[in-house]
């Protein structure tokens, strides 16, 4: 089933990942010459990654002469939205790159404007201080790029999963990719490499325990994240979850647009309970909503309701239309359940989590780099959800820019790449022959399962040192169970690849959430210790060491890259520790 | 019951008189769900992995003759949990 055949490819840049993030990335490499091959598990760049289907706006500085359309207007605001803890220097380099990147982007043939209109439509969302978000029909937004990187020269490798990343000393040598239907092989020889896999889903259970049907892609798995992990470098955030609001039973977009129209928040008694959190009421912050939803439904006053009766007539007409904007599929699952919006409120719940960026916009969670887009080793670079500045299609889009263009540099100042080392293709070549021995008795679905089912009750929504000291033991435990994964086609042995992935990605979590012993919200709360403590006014990150993961303390606003080189602290060392 | 006893249901239904055979939900599925039929012109697409459906349909919205209808489970219509249980480790 595997490597019947193996090919061998050589490129400059190679991109692992052909979301926003990666397309981007590609065609800023390609504009300065360098030879770029996408690696996507999608079937098309076109409809791949996390907006595949579409999306709807895009958070654009445009420098027009409004005074808040200004980066430097916007960069005050900053470290107040993701209460200090990001890399400033990082986001700094992505706002002041948004602009030319969003004009970039519009030469692609993208319409962010309605045709014949002079101006874009703009709205302020997520607590941000200026109507920043210019609403655009983004339908076809992604085949859109995907045109263009195909038009600017760049390479794809459609439904190929990159399964490892070789480096020969310090230097990247290149990859090892497999197509996840036929099982071919490709050793791809690359001078530099962009990795933007997306973020991490698949890792908690759901109301419908329905690990697929999740709010984000769940086919983004932290593959970067683990890539990073093993070639040296530092994550942090990991112990921030974030999750959504969705009609109960399928974890969807959707009910954010209700919310911007004006819907009615109601707990089981029909109290509008939203004004005992947030004076905005229903206004509040997304990450407030999703915050009060959960402490009023622990509070024994769930179920909660989407009311939108009130609604102008007009409105609740298009309503199908609008919540399909956001999930297509929205519309036919509440025909399929006989909720008719207009005429009686919906049930919602909170979704699964993921780790991304905690309902928090520019504050990630993934894999430290610096304000050139590197990781911290040799041409290798991140951008979009898998690092830790997150900003939606527009965070993925200035970041793949600059990652793309900083790796198109360093693959041009290296003269020659280094050869690829043939003991570890033919190695990584034997780990996946592996997977379909007999002897081989688990499936991926029932090892995930167990990783999901231990998170979610102990490193999950409500956190105390005793559950994840619990959780530690057993994600670390379940490793065991990794070389019992069988696959029986190369679709499964990458789901396993993905399987294995989200286990390290959990077990990263659980060692964060209980070094950070405070709490920060509902995306990192601890019963035991259910305060802000200003001592943590810190950035955890983690690295892989010589007995499992390493805990690096670094500046809350930065720079985070001083994380690279530092040395790990003991458990002891670390704030907060024996209040 | 956990997810793992339950992966039959096929979300993906496609009408076999409307299908005209064409690659494109094949191509657009972003998690490599359905396969086109062997004989490409003959055999309508098979959901190969019916379990591991986003339900982002991709495919439903692509289809050129609206072969293909998303149809939810139970356990997304009726939730066997509740937010509580999730939470409590149920």
């Amino acid at each position: 089933m595997i490597g019947e055949q193996l090919h061998t490819l050589e490129t400059d840049v190679l991109v692992v990942g052909g979301g926003v993030a990666g397309c981007i990335a590609a065609l800023a490499a390609r504009e300065q010459g360098a030879s770029v091959l996408v690696c996507d598990k999608g079937g098309r760049l076109a409809w791949s990654g996390s907006v595949g289907g579409g999306v709807d706006q895009f958070l654009a500085v445009l420098e027009t002469e409004e005074e808040w359309d200004q980066p430097a207007y916007l960069m005050e605001s900053v470290s107040q939205l993701t209460d200090g803890l990001v890399d400033l220097e990082v986001v700094e380099r992505m706002v002041y790159e948004l602009p030319r990147v969003f004009r970039r982007i519009e030469a692609t043939g993208v319409r962010f404007r309605d045709k014949g209109a002079d101006s874009y439509m703009r709205h302020r969302a997520f607590g941000l201080p200026g109507a920043y978000h210019v609403d655009f029909d983004g339908k076809k937004f992604k085949q859109t790029i995907a045109r263009a990187v195909r038009r600017s020269g760049a390479d794809d490798l459609t439904r190929c999963s990159v399964v490892d990343l070789f480096q020969v000393d310090g230097e990247l040598a290149g990859a090892l990719a497999m197509n996840i239907r036929s099982g071919d092989l490709y050793a791809i020889r690359a001078k530099a490499c962009v990795l933007a896999t997306g973020d991490v889903n698949r890792i908690s259970r759901n109301v419908s325990d329905m690990p697929f049907a999740t709010w984000h892609c769940p086919y983004n798995t932290g593959d970067a994240q683990a890539m990073a992990l093993s070639l040296g470098g530092v994550l942090a955030n990991m112990e921030f979850i974030e999750a959504t609001l969705g009609p109960t039973g399928f974890s969807s977009q959707g009910t954010n647009a209700l919310t911007g129209l004006g819907a009615h928040y109601l707990n089981r008694q029909g109290e509008r309970f939203m004004f005992k959190y947030d004076p905005l009421g229903e206004r509040a912050r997304r990450s407030v909503l999703v915050d009060a939803v959960i402490s009023e439904t622990l509070e024994g006053n769930g179920p909660i309701y989407l009311d939108v009766r009130h609604l102008p007539a007009h409105e609740l007409a298009n309503i199908e239309r609008t919540l399909e904007v956001d999930r297509h599929t929205v519309p036919g699952f509440l025909r399929q359940k006989g909720v008719v919006l207009a005429e009686e409120p919906i049930e919602i719940s909170i979704s699964e989590f993921s780790i991304r960026r905690s309902g928090v916009y520019f504050r990630g969670s993934g894999v430290v780099i610096d304000a050139s887009g590197q990781i911290g080793i040799d041409g290798v670079y991140a951008a979009g959800d898998c690092c830790t500045v997150s900003a939606g299609i527009a965070g993925a889009s200035s970041l793949g820019w600059i990652a793309g263009a900083s790796a198109a540099s360093y693959a041009k100042r290296r003269t020659a790449g280094a050869e690829l080392p043939a003991a570890r293709v033919a190695s990584g070549r034997a780990a996946l022959e592996e997977l379909f021995d007999e002897r081989r008795a688990t499936s991926y679905w029932e090892f995930e399962d167990a990783i999901r089912e231990t998170v979610t009750r102990d490193v999950g929504f409500r956190r105390s040192e005793e559950g994840l000291a619990r959780a530690r033991e057993q994600i670390a435990g379940l490793r065991a169970m990794e070389t019992e994964l069988r696959a029986h086609d190369a679709h499964e042995a990458s789901r396993i690849a993905e399987a294995v992935n989200i286990r390290a990605m959990a077990e990263a979590m659980a060692v964060a959430a209980q070094t950070r012993r405070e709490t920060r919200g509902s995306s990192h709360y601890r019963v035991d210790y259910p305060a802000v403590d200003d001592t943590w006014n810190q950035v955890l990150g983690l690295r892989r060491g010589e007995s499992g993961l390493e805990r690096l303390i670094g500046p809350a606003e930065g720079p985070w890259k001083a994380m690279w080189g530092s040395s790990p602290v003991g458990a002891g060392a670390v704030a907060g520790q024996g209040r | 019951m956990t997810a793992s006893s339950d992966r039959s249901h096929n979300p993906i239904i496609i009408d076999d008189e409307l299908c005209i055979r064409c690659p494109l939900c094949d191509i657009v599925c972003p998690g490599d769900i359905i396969i086109r039929g062997e004989r490409t012109k003959i055999d309508p697409p098979v959901v190969a992995y019916p379990a591991e459906c986003w339900y982002c349909g991709l495919c439903e919205q692509s289809c050129p003759t609206s072969a293909i209808t998303i149809v939810f489970p139970d356990r997304m219509i009726d939730p066997p949990l509740t937010f509580a249980d999730l939470v409590d480790g149920r």
